[in-house]
């Protein structure tokens, strides 16, 4: 059970056992030593009440001799000492009253004396009176007298009662005494031998208690300091571990900032140039526009070019009908010069100068036979070109209209950029907003982790006190154990 | 364009004046010799023929077909009130036969007419441009010359010589068909 007990319960009981013991002792040895006190007071009692009995008596005897002087001389000097022992034998009286206030004999024979000392003064006052009175003679007469000395002797007697019953009672408290300082002596020593005993056993007890306790968790202490030094060994270095890491984490953690930020100014940018071209679109499209309206001009210019050339075409073909009709008419004409000249040949000589009419038809006929070829030519050229030219601006106007559409595809498109743009816009006000925020997170998240990595440098510091602590408490442990060594062995 | 309508009006005005001229100058009353030919084309080579050789010419007419023993006659037309049968001159002259012929020319001196597909044209050239053929470069019996007409060396038919030879293909025909 007593292992259970604590070191301060230990301590506390046997301090409490000893202190148990002492007081015993002490009670002993206070109660002896005031029984003893009690014996001296008596003792000094009894001396006091002999003294005064002493002084009684000798006030009783200056009063005598006082009485006895003044009847002799006359002097009333002679009367002070008289005077004086009137009041000092009635005090001496009174004390020796209280004095002995707890003893019934003594207060008897204190009844007894009274009226003997009353008495004896009386008996002096009428001396005194006398030899102031009658004179010498009458005083020597009156002290002379029988009953002065036997009042005296009869005062001596209960006064040597008294005294013998305070001899008495002396012897005895003195007996008392002496008994009392003989068992307060024992009481003394034996109680100090005792005490030193006892209180050797419970030191020895408690010392054998708490070494094998106190070495048992040394043996602990060491135990635990060296695992706690293991443990701040790996603490430091794990912090230290911490400690780089936070730093390589602060380092990223800044390039990580400086990133979003520039990540911001260009989300900024972007939507800067994003509202620009948001601008630009909107520019774009009203441009697209306006190239729509003229493309639809153009188209309507187109298809009025288109018609002047079929008309032009048309034209053409009358032309060529109607040179066809010139050409058969050259023709005819150059068949009918031809058949003229040779008409005119078969006239002979009255024909010739008809021949030579005959042949500048002729001739006029080949020439407006050639004109005639070359004006077809020109017309199968205008022709040619009007078709080519059909063509092409049909194909222009295909071209048209496939530029008016494509051109309302592109003001679809434009619509549609200047919707995307707008969201890119909104988006990259997000993207700008949201960076930020995130550049501020970042900056929190870098002051936490400058603050952790503080909290790292702390926690290094910290665990280097634990290690430095931990082998002050093995020293420590190593050192109250060789304290405690030799206890436990 | 502009250039080839001015150079078409330039044209029509100079044919204008070279037609009044001809009235308004002095008749030409000097005698020059020359030969007088029609340039003409037989599945696309040149020939010519002498127009003192030829009574008329004429552009295509309706050719009533005629059932005849000779492969070149196509049959018969009326040129000037006149019914004169029609021969293919490509197939008088060894060529292939043609049965739809553009041009008609009526023989001078003979009812009959020759048919042919291009007329060129009408050329009048100096009696030296015309040339005898060599008898060995000769395409045709019935071509005895040559004329030169600009640069173009073409022969020229003879067409009297040829109008015999259908004669006498008739009547060998004829006699033929009699016996």
């Amino acid at each position: 059970m007593l292992d259970n007990w604590t070191f301060g319960k230990k301590v506390g009981s046997g301090f409490a056992l000893a202190g148990v013991i002492l007081l015993v002792i002490a009670a002993v040895g206070y109660q002896s030593t005031a029984n003893l006190i009690e014996n001296d007071h008596r003792v000094e009692h009894s001396h006091e009440v002999r003294e005064t009995l002493a002084e009684l008596l000798s006030q009783l005897k200056d009063t005598e001799t006082g009485t006895r002087g003044y009847v002799i001389t006359g002097d009333d000097g002679f009367l002070e000492p008289y005077r004086s022992s009137l009041v000092e034998s009635k005090r001496a009286f009174d004390h020796l009253r209280s004095l002995t206030a707890d003893n019934t004999a003594q207060q008897r024979r204190l009844d007894a004396l009274s009226p003997l000392i009353d008495a004896r003064l009386a008996h002096a006052k009428l001396a005194i009176d006398a030899r102031a009175t009658s004179g010498w003679e009458a005083g020597a007469k009156q002290v002379a007298g029988a009953g002065g000395k036997e009042l005296m002797d009869r005062i001596r007697a209960t006064v040597a009662e008294l005294d013998q019953e305070e001899g008495r009672l002396l012897q005895s408290r003195t007996t008392d005494a002496e008994a009392a300082a003989a068992a307060t002596k024992a009481v003394m020593l034996w109680g100090s031998l005792f005490g030193a005993i006892a209180v050797g056993l419970i030191g020895w007890f408690i010392g054998s208690s708490l070494s094998q306790q106190i070495g048992t968790a040394v043996h602990q202490v060491q135990s635990s300091s060296s695992e706690l030094q293991a443990a701040a060994n790996q603490q430091a270095t794990g912090s230290k571990e911490q400690a780089s890491a936070m730093n390589e984490i602060s380092t990223t953690i800044s390039e990580l900032l400086a990133t979003s930020r520039q990540i911001a100014e260009s989300a900024q940018r972007v939507a800067q140039i994003a509202e620009q071209t948001a601008g630009s679109a909107r520019t774009g499209d009203s441009t697209v526009g306006r190239a729509h309206e003229s493309m639809s001009a153009i188209r309507r210019q187109v298809d009025s070019i288109v018609g002047h050339m079929l008309e032009l075409g048309r034209k053409s073909q009358q032309i060529g009908a109607v040179l066809d009709i010139v050409s058969e008419l050259a023709e005819q004409t150059n068949i009918l010069a031809i058949n003229a000249t040779i008409e005119a040949a078969g006239a002979g000589d009255a024909g010739k100068r008809f021949a030579v009419v005959a042949d500048e038809i002729r001739k006029l006929a080949d020439r407006v036979t050639g004109s005639t070829k070359e004006v077809r030519g020109l017309i199968d050229d205008v022709r040619s070109a009007v078709n080519t030219t059909v063509m092409a601006t049909e194909t222009g106007s295909k071209a048209v209209d496939a530029g008016t559409k494509q051109f309302g595809e592109v003001a679809v498109a434009f619509k549609q950029i200047a919707g995307l743009v707008a969201t890119t816009t909104e988006a990259s006000r997000e993207i700008e907003l949201s960076t930020k925020q995130q550049t501020s997170a970042v900056e929190q998240v870098n002051l936490a982790i400058a603050n952790v990595a503080q909290a790292t440098r702390e926690t290094e510091a910290s665990a280097e006190q634990t290690l430095k602590t931990a082998i002050q408490l093995s020293t420590l442990s190593k050192a109250l154990l060789r304290i405690i060594q030799p206890m436990v062995a | 364009m502009k250039e080839a309508h001015a150079g078409t009006s330039v044209q029509a005005t100079e044919l204008a004046r070279a037609f009044d001229a001809s009235f308004a100058g002095a008749p030409d009353t000097e005698t020059r010799t020359f030969e007088d030919v029609l340039a003409i084309g037989l599945g696309g080579d040149p020939y010519a023929l002498r127009l003192a050789h030829v009574a008329g010419l004429f552009p295509r007419r309706t050719i009533v077909p005629l059932p005849s023993a000779l492969p070149e006659l196509l049959g018969l037309v009326s040129l000037r009130a006149v019914i004169v049968p029609v021969y293919d001159l490509s197939a008088l002259l060894g060529g292939p036969l043609r049965t739809e012929p553009r041009w008609l020319v009526l023989a001078a001196r003979a009812p009959i007419a020759l048919g042919f597909d291009e007329l060129e044209g009408y050329r009048r050239v100096a009696p030296e441009a015309i040339v005898a053929a060599a008898p060995g470069a000769r395409s045709s019996a019935h071509v005895l010359e040559l004329v030169r007409t600009g640069v173009e060396l073409r022969p020229l038919v003879h067409v009297p010589q040829l109008i015999l030879a259908i004669v006498a293909r008739a009547e060998q025909a004829k006699q033929g068909r009699g016996a």
